[in-house]
């Protein structure tokens, strides 16, 4: 909101600058001012979440002071096995919880002006409309079974009474060829049952697209399709990203999928950022054992003999979070101060590359010295 | 070396009629053959409506096939009355993807575990508790998870379960049907580790079914590959992922994504989906989506819209179902 104040000040100022010159200059150092604070607004992450803890009461946090940026067009990966906070996350941007979850603390800056956290909830709902888009890993049980492609996509347009029928039903068809649906025209009018899994999941990609949203938020897209259609998918985020600058959060826990598609990275371990990377960076130098265990549970096809590295154990319970680092019970190469107190998410990037923005961090104490 | 399993022919159609339409045949499995060496682990591999499940269920008579033979250890299955088939049913199990549904949520784990047992007579009564923590141990769970319910349980926790319960009877073969599809990278790894290790212990035969090369490159001896339910390719580990010689076979592989950034490129992308299995393509079903079904100026060969190919093997390489195979000498 401040941004708004500044100008309307400056305006003032200026009126009244005509008999003090000192009033004068005092004003164009606060336009000055007011102009780098623009500036500094314009270079904000379109979305910043900062120490975002969320519970389901006491000592059952589920997301602890999680940290996570979004740029504008940029395709950020957040990974994690089930059970370690990567769903809740999305669905605390949207400020859809579930029942009984409470966000304890932190912020959520859209643009860096506004904290969604403060927002009531007709403003938040104007958000969830305009800017935000999420879709999810059963496209199927995310549609409506008794109404046809073109009516829900089209009722997307139609509220708030931006489109009539025609227009919506005109730009639901564009939306469905955006997304390279076969045959748009039929499916328009075709029911969920009618359509295979990966042309729901493009059909929801087009409602998501509807509000022409900044931020779409891809909860597992791919994790029910076909390898084939997994590919398409994929390829068909890519292309909106480059296309329409759309920034996508692509939660997943695939990491073949995250190296071919992501910018950055985010690994999550029971609710916290346990590393995060460009993700050449982190395919090369993983400095997580958890991301390490990660990386070599996937088959690499290289024809070399079986290794079946799995990661031994389970994700914690939230009500019986192991003391220290939450790893450390799973954890090949834990030291005895791991299980007595807790590591701080380091910094293991050369400053030249923080200030190209690629910043590497990690929650272990094995790189504090680095 | 000898043949545990031996499928000849086997067809299965399923019957779609709607109150309003002329009724449909879906023809889910299509003249399949398949030999299964005993002490091996066979990969049957395709996406969705490949009719992969219909195979497996199919091949232990959970479903009747309309056409074919099954010779198991020697035996039609398909001769064999509903009584004789149940108690040949001890050699041949099955592991199913969903494991929660597979379990009664009603039942506790050792309860589960000793249901197959007591319903075979396998052991006297005072033994199959001893038997089922056994099992439990096998399959690398605690005994003291025995009085817990699915629910309670991890989804690699009931699989493993699952697993016990199919080797409870003590079987020759292990149908496992989309086993890992459903779990976490890290616990699928842990479940195909403990499957290569039970199948050393017990010298088990297997079948995997899965949707997905990716998954059944660290498990598998030998893999077949089907479309719409034919079998296109059947042949080594090894010589499928160096040199698959049907054009799906090298989309499959192309479509795994890899994990490594440096290795992103432009991949050639397979388009389309799998054609309803309702009206199948004439010729090759695959030839819709092939790339090497175009001649250069983009038009179709005759040979692949018009001939259905017979798999075939040639001297120098496995069997392919395709006009146009690649690593022909």
């Amino acid at each position: 909101m401040t941004c708004l104040v500044y100008p309307i000040e400056t305006m003032s100022a200026r009126a009244t600058a005509g008999d003090a010159t000192d009033r004068l200059a005092n004003a164009t150092d606060r336009v000055a001012n007011a102009t780098d604070r623009v500036a500094s607004l314009e270079a904000a992450p379109l979305l910043r979440l900062r120490d975002l803890s969320v519970s389901f009461g006491p000592g059952q946090e589920v997301l602890r002071r999680v940290n996570l940026t979004i740029d504008k067009g940029e395709i950020v990966g957040l990974v994690g096995e089930s059970g370690s906070g990567k769903t809740l996350t999305a669905l605390s941007i949207l400020g859809l919880l579930p029942p009984g979850a409470r966000t304890e603390e932190g912020q959520i800056w859209l643009d860096g002006t506004d904290n969604l956290l403060q927002l009531d909830e007709k403003q938040r709902r104007q958000i969830r409309a305009r800017r935000l888009a999420m879709i999810f890993q059963e496209p199927m049980s995310a549609l409506n079974p008794v109404f046809s492609l073109g009516y829900q996509i089209g009722e997307v347009l139609r509220l708030g009474g931006r489109m009539d029928r025609g227009q919506a039903r005109r730009e639901a068809r564009r939306l469905l060829e955006r997304v390279a649906m076969p045959d748009p025209e039929r499916r328009l009018r075709s029911f969920p049952h009618q359509l295979s899994g990966g042309q729901l999941q493009r059909a929801m990609i087009a409602m998501a697209l509807a509000a022409g949203p900044d931020l779409l938020l891809a909860d597992e897209p791919t994790t029910a399709l076909d390898v084939t259609v997994q590919a398409q998918v994929l390829e068909l985020l890519t292309d909106l990203r480059s296309q329409l600058g759309l920034a996508v959060l692509l939660i997943t826990h695939d990491l073949g999928v995250v190296a071919q598609c992501c910018d950055r990275v985010v690994v999550m371990y029971s609710g916290q950022v346990v590393e995060e990377a460009p993700v050449e960076e982190l395919f090369s130098h993983p400095s997580h054992p958890y991301t390490r265990a990660l990386l070599d549970a996937v088959p690499k096809l290289d024809g070399r003999d079986p290794s079946f590295l799995g990661i031994p154990g389970r994700v914690p319970e939230i009500q019986a979070l192991p003391s220290g680092c939450t790893f450390h019970p799973r954890c090949r190469v834990a030291l005895e101060t791991c299980s007595r107190s807790e590591p701080d998410l380091y910094s293991i990037s050369s400053i030249g590359e923080a200030v190209r923005g690629q910043h590497h961090s990690c929650r272990c104490f094995l790189v504090e010295d680095r | 070396m000898t043949t545990l399993l031996e499928v000849r022919n086997l067809s299965k159609s399923f019957i779609w009629r709607l109150p309003w339409r002329q009724r449909q045949y879906l023809k889910a499995v299509d003249e399949v053959n398949l030999d299964v060496v005993r002490g091996e682990c066979l990969a049957v591999v395709g996406e969705s409506g490949s009719g992969k499940t219909t195979l497996g269920r199919c091949l232990l008579r959970l479903l009747e096939p309309d056409t074919g033979e099954i010779h198991f250890d020697g035996e039609d299955l398909i001769q064999l009355t509903r009584r004789q088939l149940r108690r040949r049913r001890v050699q041949f199990q099955m592991v199913f993807q969903d494991s929660a549904a597979a379990l009664d949520p009603r039942m506790r784990i050792a309860a589960s575990i000793a249901e197959p047992i007591r319903f075979h007579h396998l052991r006297p009564a005072a033994e199959v508790d001893s038997r089922v923590n056994s099992l439990l141990e096998l399959v690398g769970l605690a005994a003291s998870l025995n009085d817990r319910y699915p629910h309670q349980l991890s989804g690699g926790q009931r699989q493993r379960v699952g697993i016990a319960r199919a080797l409870a009877t003590e079987p020759k073969l292990l149908l496992l049907d989309e086993p890992v599809s459903a779990l976490d990278v890290s616990v699928r790894a842990q479940i195909l580790g403990l499957l290569a290790e039970l199948r050393q212990r017990l010298a088990l035969t297997m079948i995997f079914i899965a949707h997905d090369l990716a998954m059944v490159e660290q498990i598998a001896d030998r893999v077949a590959v089907m479309y719409l339910g034919r079998v296109v390719e059947i042949g080594d580990r090894r010589a499928i992922f160096k040199q698959p010689r049907h054009p799906y076979t090298r989309s499959l592989l192309r479509a795994i994504p890899i994990p490594d950034p440096r290795r992103r490129q432009r991949r050639e992308v397979l388009t389309g989906e799998v054609p309803s299995p309702l009206s199948p393509p004439p010729g090759c079903a695959f030839h819709p989506r092939c790339a090497t079904a175009r001649k250069p100026d983009g038009s179709l060969k005759p040979l692949c819209s018009e001939v259905k190919p017979e798999l075939v093997a040639s001297d120098s390489a496995h069997p392919v179902a395709c006009h146009y195979p690649t690593g022909e000498s």
